[in-house]
């Protein structure tokens, strides 16, 4: 949590990411934005970056920073690299056969080809996919999992299980069927689940992979919110298709085509004024 | 139509046959068998399961002896004990060593050994498992029994004073663990196809998730993959059970063909019970009184029935270990 | 795997004897005949099964007797002697291939059945003692070699080994006996032998082709007489009882050789010459049904085990055609001059059938009628 916070009046203190979202709305103002800005940290930092998986080149010479407490989202079209990309950046790419990559991505810190112990910058980094992927035990287990074999005491890691389901608003609805299979769960509720499992670890940067494109409107909307919350005190880097999803929730965006990153910007600007033509017309076409 | 309704009443008919006709050729062979060896159990009762002595009798005599209604040749005495044993002590040292092998084997096929050479291992794998057993006996017999003789068997004898079974005096190498080792060189290659079959089928996603979470991959592997394909793993190791219970050729050059003694440590010569009905069948043939086939017979009803409890008792593992999948608190 | 094994090597040996011997003097020849053979219409076919020690005899007969009678096609196969004895029996086979005589128990089951010796074998004692020197034929008596077998004698240093043995260096190690785990005509041979020199094995364990071994810790059994070189070779402080054709392989594979004491009390290696005097002493007693062991013979110079080697025929052969086959071919087979020729003998380390047992295999065989 940042005490970067702007008095607006005596009375209304707002944070500061609800301060830029209110003044993204009403004006676009560059002021306030910039000082806000410079005051927030980078987390994610990609310089040249370029990956190949054998002699496939699939990204080409990104250039990105991420900074703390925002939701970035990667949009483009299917094949784009948008998922390697994000893949890259907890080391997921990194355990297919032949993926190799020049350049540098730093994130929290710390140079992801540098990494040696994988399993704790993993901690750090959590991962939502396209479809929810609950263990196959009971929903109980899905969350302490993890925790149990980090060593935290169980009365500990139930604890925050359940702290983690409320938080994503599962609690009550599942406080009563916390050892039963995971499988008899709404997509939409077995997402979330996958969410707080994600959450029960502490990680400070959060990447969704298309996290909501196997849910309803009304699931999605649940997790959207979510999001946003967690963005208070978290990064937050989403891939999706969904341009609407990306204008609802995300600050910035990137436009990625053909693995380079065409256009990178605030989301108002990058949807309303693209100065790329190529963003302009992916853009348009999936509006419509 | 008609047509095509004759033809579908065709095809019910004939796929409903193809269905019980194992489960008939099964209850045929058993019932076979069964009738084949009830005269020996007649004459011997149930000291044919406790019995240590085997003795088809003085085949050149001519006066049989008659015993609980049954003839036979003068001093036949059938006890087959040290078959039994030899058979079940063999097949779980090669499962001790066969099945973590195939696992690991297994797993590292398909998570941690690129396609281009894993597709070349699994090839190798399943060559391996075609390979005639006389091949695998010959091998034990020339190769690997000097080795235990010489090598492997020496260095257990230090563990020995902790286990006593290890100890001493290792002998000529054809016994209990040369079986057990041979034994586990066939049976690997069948855990090691089937595991790794089911294993590629597991779905990638809860793994991937698990391993996003900052779990190994050996902690992925252990609570995600393996809980989705312990039953078909089991069911793999069955199979390789079933296969060590049953095999005849390769045991039989390797086990030193023990007669009329228990195994006193992990190196004494065994017999088990398909090898010795494989041996002995011959010269049961020149049984005047004819006992000697029926109690080889008897030997194979109970390999029958050793065989489908171990199945069962497998089934019932899965069953059990399915429960203690458990949750917390 | 031995059949197989023994097959497979038997096989080749005979591709290459065949062509060494007969390729040069009778390609013409043979393709004549094989033209006559194609125009006779009755083919008779025999079949042959049993015995793997005379297994290798019948395959180097096969091609021989082609030559002699082109319209028989006889299929040899090594099965064991049980299984000979039993097909032979049943009628599954013409001729049926056994190391040991039936016992007059199973005969009067199988009433009919003829035993027709057609050779002479023989079985020598082999053994794996580090330190020994393979120039030293270890002397060992019947009644040693019993209480080995029971274990009662249980080092090599043992005295009575010693007593036998003076000069050699016997070392205290634990003697490992090896048998036949199959079915033989070997165990027949060597359990004849330890029942006729030792009390106790006459009284308890007694003969056969399959008995029940006393139990001795360690003691190996072993497939075919290959499985027991093998098993010999690999086993240090072993003794073993092998067939004479495999003598040759078990000296290879450095096993030592046993002089054995015969019934006059000397010690004597199977040859020629005390193979040949030990049937000398036993043919006077061969009975009309050929029936009889040839074990511990009288006679300074007798080796003293030597068994025949029998073929198993049923008197009433399916027809008239198919017996006279079987007469003639069995004929041929124990005639000096046709299967009992010096070339083929040899090659199994068989004898001859001596000539004054000639008459009583010919009667036997005149009585196959169709």
């Amino acid at each position: 949590m940042t005490n970067d916070t702007v008095a607006l009046d005596d009375s209304v203190h707002l944070t500061e990411s609800e301060l830029l979202e209110l003044e993204a709305v009403l004006t676009g103002g560059i002021h306030l934005k910039k000082t806000a800005e410079s005051a927030k940290e980078t987390v994610i930092r990609v310089e040249n970056l370029s990956a190949y998986f054998g002699h496939k080149q699939v990204l080409q010479n990104l250039q990105l920073e991420i900074k703390d407490q925002e939701i970035t989202a990667l949009i483009g079209p299917s094949g784009c690299g948008k998922t390697t990309f994000l893949r890259t950046l907890n080391r997921m790419s990194h355990t297919v056969p032949g993926f190799r990559h020049e350049g540098v991505v730093s994130v929290l810190g710390r140079d992801v080809s540098e990494v040696r112990d994988v399993e704790s910058f993993r901690r750090a980094v959590g991962m939502l996919f396209q479809r929810p992927n609950p263990f196959p035990m009971s929903i109980i287990d899905n969350l302490t999992l993890a925790l149990k074999l980090f060593g935290v005491s169980k009365k500990e890691r139930i604890e925050i299980a359940k702290d983690k389901l409320n938080e994503v608003g599962l609690y009550e609805d599942l406080k009563d069927r916390l050892h039963q299979s995971p499988f008899a769960l709404s997509g939409g509720q077995q997402q979330r689940l996958c969410l707080a499992r994600a959450l029960a670890v502490q990680p400070k940067v959060l990447l969704l992979d298309e996290p909501a494109s196997a849910l309803d409107p009304k699931s999605t909307k649940l997790l959207e919110d979510l999001f946003v919350r967690l963005a208070e005190h978290m990064t937050i880097v989403i891939v999706t298709h969904n341009l609407a999803q990306a204008k609802r929730i995300a600050k910035r965006t990137a436009f990625m085509e053909a693995g380079e990153i065409v256009e990178f910007e605030l989301t108002d600007k990058l949807f309303y004024h693209p100065q790329d033509p190529r963003t302009r017309v992916y853009v348009e076409e999936q509006i419509g | 139509m008609l047509n095509a309704r004759i033809r579908s009443r065709i095809f019910q008919v004939a796929a409903g046959i193809a269905a019980v006709s194992p489960l008939l050729v099964l209850l045929f062979v058993a019932g076979v068998l069964v009738m084949d060896a009830w005269p020996a159990f007649k004459f011997q009762g149930f000291s044919f399961f406790t019995g240590i002595t085997w003795n088809m009798g003085n085949m050149y005599a001519s006066n049989p002896i008659v015993h609980n209604g049954v003839e036979g040749a003068p001093g036949a005495t059938f006890g087959i004990l040290p078959f039994i044993v030899g058979t079940i002590g063999s097949s779980l040292i090669a499962m001790m060593i066969a099945v973590p092998i195939s696992l690991l084997s297994a797993f590292a096929l398909v998570y941690k050994i690129p396609p281009r050479y894993a597709r070349w291992i699994s090839s190798a794998v399943e060559l391996l498992a075609g390979i005639p057993s006389v091949v695998f006996g010959l091998w034990g017999m020339v190769v690997l029994a000097p080795i235990v003789a010489n090598q492997i068997g020496p260095w257990l004898t230090h563990f020995g004073k902790v286990l006593p079974f290890l100890a001493g005096p290792v002998g000529s190498g054809f016994g209990l663990l040369t079986s057990g080792i041979v034994l586990a060189v066939m049976v690997i290659p069948i855990i090691t196809a089937t595991s790794r079959d089911l294993i590629a089928q597991v779905p990638k996603l809860p793994i991937e998730g698990a391993q996003a979470l900052g779990m190994t991959t050996f902690e992925s592997i252990r609570h995600i993959t393996f809980p989705m394909v312990r039953r078909g793993v089991i069911g793999a190791i069955i199979l390789g059970w079933g296969r060590a219970l049953g095999e005849t050729m390769a045991v039989l050059m390797v086990s030193g063909n023990a007669t009329n003694y228990l195994p006193t440590n992990l190196y004494s010569p065994i017999s088990t019970m398909a090898s010795t009905v494989a041996a002995l069948l011959d010269g049961a043939l020149t049984d005047f009184s004819k006992l000697s086939i029926h109690a080889l017979a008897l030997i194979a009803v109970t390999l029958l029935v050793i065989t489908m409890i171990t199945n069962l008792l497998a089934r019932l593992l899965v069953q059990l270990g399915r429960r203690d999948v458990g949750t917390e608190a | 795997m031995n059949n197989f094994k023994k097959v497979s090597l038997m096989t080749i040996s005979t591709l290459i004897g065949a062509s060494a011997l007969g390729a040069s003097v009778s390609i013409v020849p043979a393709f004549a005949k094989s033209h006559v053979a194609h125009r006779s219409a009755s083919v008779v076919k025999l079949q042959e099964t049993g015995s793997t020690l005379l297994f290798p005899l019948f395959q180097l007969w096969v091609p021989a007797y082609k030559k002699v009678a082109p319209s028989v096609q006889i299929t040899p196969s090594g099965t064991g002697s049980g299984t000979g004895i039993q097909q032979a029996s049943d009628g599954t086979v013409q001729i049926g291939a056994s190391d040991a005589y039936m016992s007059a128990a199973q005969l009067q089951t199988t009433p009919g059945i003829l035993n027709i010796p057609l050779a002479i074998s023989a079985q020598q004692v082999m053994y794996h003692i580090p330190g020994v020197s393979k120039k030293v034929h270890l002397k060992l008596t019947g009644n040693i070699l019993a209480q080995i077998y029971t274990g009662k004698i249980r080092y090599w240093n043992d005295p009575q080994i010693a007593k036998l043995n003076k000069g050699v260096k016997l070392p205290h190690n634990a003697i490992v006996p090896i048998h036949r785990q199959d079915a033989s005509g070997d165990t027949f041979l060597f359990t004849q032998f330890l029942t006729d020199t030792n009390a106790n094995w006459s009284q308890t364990v007694q003969y056969g082709t399959s008995v029940s071994w006393p139990s001795v810790p360690g003691a190996l059994g072993a497939q075919g007489n290959q499985g027991v070189v093998q098993t010999a070779v690999n086993t240090p402080n072993s003794v073993a009882y092998v067939g004479i054709s495999w003598l040759d392989q078990g000296l290879q594979h450095g096993l030592g050789e046993a002089m054995l004491q015969n019934k006059a009390g000397k010690f004597l290696l199977p040859n020629n010459n005390t193979i040949k005097s030990a049937a000398g002493a036993m043919i006077g007693k061969t009975p009309k049904d050929e029936r009889i062991s040839l074990i511990y013979a009288p006679g300074k110079n007798s080796y003293p085990i030597i068994n025949y080697e029998y073929a198993i025929v049923n008197q009433k052969q399916a027809n008239p055609a198919t017996a006279n086959a079987v007469k003639k071919l069995l004929d041929w087979a124990i005639s000096p001059s046709g299967g009992n020729k010096a070339v083929f003998m040899q090659k199994v380390h068989f004898l001859p059938l001596p000539a004054s047992i000639q008459p009583l295999s010919k009667a036997q065989i005149n009585k196959i009628h169709g």
